[in-house]
């Protein structure tokens, strides 16, 4: 089996991220798509937006692991995970009191729990924006896609329990 | 760091699904501060630093066999502590590659076959 390339993996991600930007140029061509399955005039606005909400925020958990965590406290003591690929580093400087690090392991693990339950919430996604790049984003093809997929989107959004905040 | 570069750093680890890297640094603040600006200097976290110290490494392998290196003792900070949070960055990684798995199991065959 072939590897996917990073590049075009970050261009799925990066579409999943803009995602309201496409819908709505989609809606400025489209204003009267049908989008329902049977050619329904869809009548999905706030569903489609809470569907866009809850994408922005899977995308958000994954760039708050992607990003690492880097803590100062004021013992004096800076803890830094770093990721790039394969590889993670920890720098530990200084020498951070026991509620500091019982403090940093939380973070670590709540970034982690975001990630994990956004899991295949954003698989989803992916999936879905591999479609949107092959069509060119063409306004039909993300409405529609986006429209079939919205109930799931929001199921899966449900599951999410970790708090979005910083990190 | 914007959300495209975040995304880019994470997509960097799909290409490679080998080994798991994992090391844990520590040393004085001072070593790692540039003097004039303040700032930390994260350049200095290499092998080759001479500054900073290698308190302990994890290499998981694809069949998950794992290789560990850890510090018989370090000048800086508790050992134990030191052990404690390379044990948990060992287990963010291990997460996520299995977030990273599970998100990309029906997406590789799809966008590689086109």
């Amino acid at each position: 089996m072939s590897q996917a390339q990073p590049d075009e993996l970050t261009d799925l991600l990066g579409a999943v991220a803009s995602l309201g930007e496409h819908v709505e140029r989609a809606r400025e061509v489209l204003p009267k798509a049908p989008l329902g399955p049977g050619g329904q005039p869809d009548g999905k606005g706030p569903l489609l937006s809470q569907a866009i909400a809850v994408a922005h925020g899977a995308v958000l958990r994954l760039a708050a692991f992607a990003q690492g965590h880097t803590r100062s406290f004021p013992s004096g003591a800076t803890l830094r995970l770093h990721r790039h690929g394969h590889r993670v580093l920890l720098e530990v400087l200084g020498s951070p009191a026991a509620g500091e690090v019982r403090a940093y392991l939380q973070e670590l693990a709540r970034i982690d729990r975001g990630l994990l339950e956004s899991a295949e919430l954003l698989g989803l996604l992916l999936g879905l924006s591999a479609q949107w790049v092959a069509a060119g984003f063409a306004p039909p093809v993300v409405l529609l896609t986006l429209s079939q997929s919205a109930p799931r989107i929001l199921e899966l959004g449900a599951g999410l329990t970790t708090e979005l905040s910083a990190g | 760091m914007s959300l495209k570069e975040a995304l880019q750093k994470f997509t960097d680890g799909i290409v490679d699904l080998t080994n798991l890297e994992v090391t844990t640094y520590t040393g004085k603040l001072e070593q790692a501060v540039d003097a004039t600006t303040g700032q930390l200097n994260w350049d200095e976290f290499k092998p080759s630093s001479g500054k900073l110290v290698l308190a302990a490494a994890t290499l998981v392998r694809p069949n998950l066999n794992t290789v560990n290196f850890r510090a018989a003792e370090v000048e800086q900070g508790d050992l134990q502590t030191l052990l404690e949070l390379h044990t948990a960055a060992v287990e963010s990684a291990r997460n996520g590659r299995m977030a990273l798995l599970k998100m990309f199991a029906g997406l590789v065959p799809s966008i590689s076959g086109s």
